[in-house]
């Protein structure tokens, strides 16, 4: 089962004739997704060959779908021109569309989340700036490398790439029902409860990684949430305990500000609902290795 | 970016709000300059005020009052190069000074948790908007703003209501720039998109 | 919010005795990843914020400076939060040392991203360790091992001082070529840990000294 992506889900592509949509095709494919095409408007009609696939290339994402039946779409698309290509996915009213790209203004992304939410909300929006979502052994949005862990019981949420990957690294032997990358910046679409949300209902995950990181508090509004509606266990892992007060950390929304948004807080929040936090990556992999 | 006061005012002034009339000095010799205009304007009366990215400038002496061109230069050879809280004052804008009959508080800022934004305002002007929501929770009065409207007329009006600012705060930025307060890509037409 | 703002705070906004409506004092704050449609360059200045930091930028290097003694290289931003912590809880057990910066070279760890990182890093005074963690995701570990020994070559060549010791992990992606290539090279700085709790620990330790 998993969450949100499976082995029948059929992905579209926005901006694979881009390099990094180009690179990150051709890595998708070979971990087995089923991409059925790219969307660019100027190179509708014609066709993208990887390694001996071809994959056609539609001039809009409703297109797209037409054709194929297309449920999912990976945006690569610069930041300049990422709002007209979710609005696009969003009007087409495709079921999940997985915002790559970083450096999106928050703006933008403030305007396409109200924009979904006044079309009912019918297009799952991940990220921006994140790493995309797998479900190993079946599918994978983004770019997440592929062959890191095995398909298990593990559900993961995190706001960043590199810390998935350490953390499926570690517990690859275990194995993740899904992985998903949900993005570092101050607005993003499916949130650490969302995720949460689906791993508690999906039959295929006995146990839920959460990884959080500095500034805003959705690790304390999702620790709120666990507290109401999470049986399965949680383990967690905040990031930035010595980040300075008022400096942006790498990602766009890693910031604290004030007293609000730090990591010891984070943590408190997430420790008073039952939530076992590891103090570094490797300690959090070993409570989660103790749970099996 | 944070930007500096004399910028953040700039900046206000494009879109109408109204501001203090006043310059950026970098030097005594400069402040006292616009501290000259001032007088020649009959203003003798200039705020001599830091500017550094960082909170608690007054409690620091970093804005002084300064009555008259001499003074002013007095009050700017203080405060340039003056260290607060580890930022150096490189710059001070010398403005005309205000007479306060009443003080709020305003602002518009991103809502990561409801992912739009928000327009916070209060009759409690002067102090530290935290505090005062700690202190007196009714005095603020928190607005959401529809991210793809922005703040039109009727937006702005319900703020003014909520947070008892005076009325003449909705009226006078849009008198200049009717278009203020809407996100510039609120106002693209959907067929372009 | 035509400029991209984040905040724009009014306070305090004043009445005046004679009834007009001023902002007295002004707070903003605008979008860095709006730069592509504003123009926030004309709005920032050279002398703002640490020598390190400006030099950093001007590589395009996503660096802060802290007040540590370890330097921090790593790719990812959450990995280098996260690198940050476990050096900081390991320079407990080692007279209090922490990190001195936060250096994400993001994906692509390119032997002159890593030699411009290397630079800055080795050139901050207080840094008496180096520790670099990185794992290989997108990037292969043992690209990014050229990246480490080429850089510390092109250093050289530029004359600069490359003996602070530089505890290296690596991990994920083809690890073990990686560690392979920087054991054939034996660079007399580099030593090489194989967990990122083992090298915090071996950096701080070496930073302490």
């Amino acid at each position: 089962m998993a969450i949100f992506l499976n082995k029948d889900s059929k992905v579209l592509v926005q901006g694979m004739t881009g390099s990094e949509g180009t690179k990150h095709t051709r890595r998708m494919l070979a971990s087995g997704t089923n991409i059925v095409g790219g969307v660019n408007p100027r190179k509708a009609g014609q066709s993208v060959d990887f390694d001996g696939t071809e994959v056609p290339v539609f001039g809009s994402v409703a297109d797209g779908m037409a054709a194929t039946g297309a449920d999912v779409t990976v945006i690569f698309v610069p930041p300049k021109f990422s709002k007209d290509a979710v609005v696009e996915a969003i009007d087409a009213e495709i079921g999940l569309a997985v915002v790559i790209t970083e450096g999106i203004p928050v703006h933008d992304t403030a305007a396409f989340w109200a924009y979904a939410g006044s079309k009912g909300n019918k297009t799952r929006i991940v990220g921006p700036n994140c790493p995309g979502l797998i479900t190993p052994g079946q599918s994978n949005a983004g770019i997440i490398p592929a062959d890191i862990a095995k398909p298990g019981r593990i559900g993961l949420v995190s706001k960043s790439g590199t810390l998935t990957y350490q953390m499926m690294y570690e517990l690859r032997d275990i194995g993740f029902s899904s992985a998903v990358g949900i993005g570092g910046d101050p607005i993003i679409g499916t949130t650490h409860i969302d995720a949460l949300a689906a791993f508690e209902a999906d039959p295929d995950t006995d146990v839920i990684v959460m990884i959080g990181e500095i500034g805003g508090d959705a690790e304390e509004r999702a620790a709120d949430f666990i507290k109401a509606n999470v049986t399965k266990p949680v383990v967690g892992y905040v990031a930035g305990f010595t980040a300075p007060e008022g400096k942006t950390m790498g990602h766009a929304g890693a910031i604290v500000s004030g007293s609000s948004g730090t990591a010891a807080a984070k943590k408190e929040a997430l420790e008073a609902v039952g939530v076992k936090v590891g103090k570094t990556p490797s300690e959090t992999a070993q409570l989660v290795r103790d749970l099996f | 970016m944070d930007l500096f006061e004399y910028q953040a005012k700039q900046l206000f002034a494009e879109y109408g709000v109204p501001v203090p009339q006043g310059k950026v000095a970098s030097t005594v010799a400069e402040a006292r300059a616009i501290a000259d205009e001032f007088a020649a304007a009959g203003k003798p009366r200039v705020v001599v005020k830091a500017q550094v990215k960082t909170g608690g400038r007054g409690k620091a002496g970093g804005v002084k009052v300064a009555e008259g061109p001499e003074d002013a230069e007095a009050k700017a050879e203080q405060i340039l190069g003056m260290d607060i809280k580890g930022h150096t004052v490189h710059r001070v804008l010398v403005e005309e000074a205000s007479d306060i009959a009443e003080e709020y508080y305003f602002s518009f800022l991103l809502d990561r948790a409801n992912r739009n934004f928000l327009s916070i305002c209060s009759k409690e002007g002067g102090m530290e908007i935290e505090e005062v929501a700690e202190t007196n929770p009714d005095a603020v009065a928190k607005i959401s703003i529809d991210a793809l409207k922005g703040a039109p007329a009727d937006v702005a009006a319900e703020i003014v209501k909520a947070g008892n600012l005076p009325e003449a705060a909705a009226a006078a930025p849009r008198r200049s720039s009717p278009s203020c307060g809407t996100p510039s890509w609120a106002r693209t037409p959907p067929s372009r998109r | 919010m035509g400029k991209d703002a984040t905040l724009a705070e009014v306070n305090p906004l004043i009445l005046t005795k004679d009834g007009r409506v001023v902002a007295l004092d002004g707070k903003v704050t605008l979008d860095e990843n709006a730069e592509f449609r504003q123009d926030l360059e004309s709005l920032t200045f050279a002398e703002e914020g640490d020598p390190l930091e400006v030099a950093a930028k001007a590589k395009g290097l996503n660096y802060v400076k802290l007040d540590g003694e370890v330097g921090i290289i790593g790719n990812g931003a959450g990995l280098v939060m996260s690198t940050l912590d476990v050096v900081a809880y390991a320079g407990e057990n080692h007279g209090g040392v922490k990190p001195a910066n936060f250096l994400d070279i993001g994906g692509g760890a390119s032997a002159e991203v890593m030699a411009n990182g290397l630079e800055i890093i080795l050139g901050d005074p207080a840094v008496k360790s180096v520790f670099v963690n990185v794992f290989g995701g997108i990037t292969a570990c043992d690209a990014v091992a050229n990246g480490i020994v080429q850089a510390l070559e092109l250093l050289e060549q530029r004359g600069d001082d490359v003996s602070k010791p530089l505890v290296v992990r690596l991990d994920g992606n083809n690890a073990e070529l990686g560690r392979q290539i920087l054991d054939e090279r034996a660079h007399p700085a580099v030593r090489r840990v194989d967990t990122m709790d083992g090298a915090a620990a071996q950096a701080a330790e070496l930073a302490a000294k």
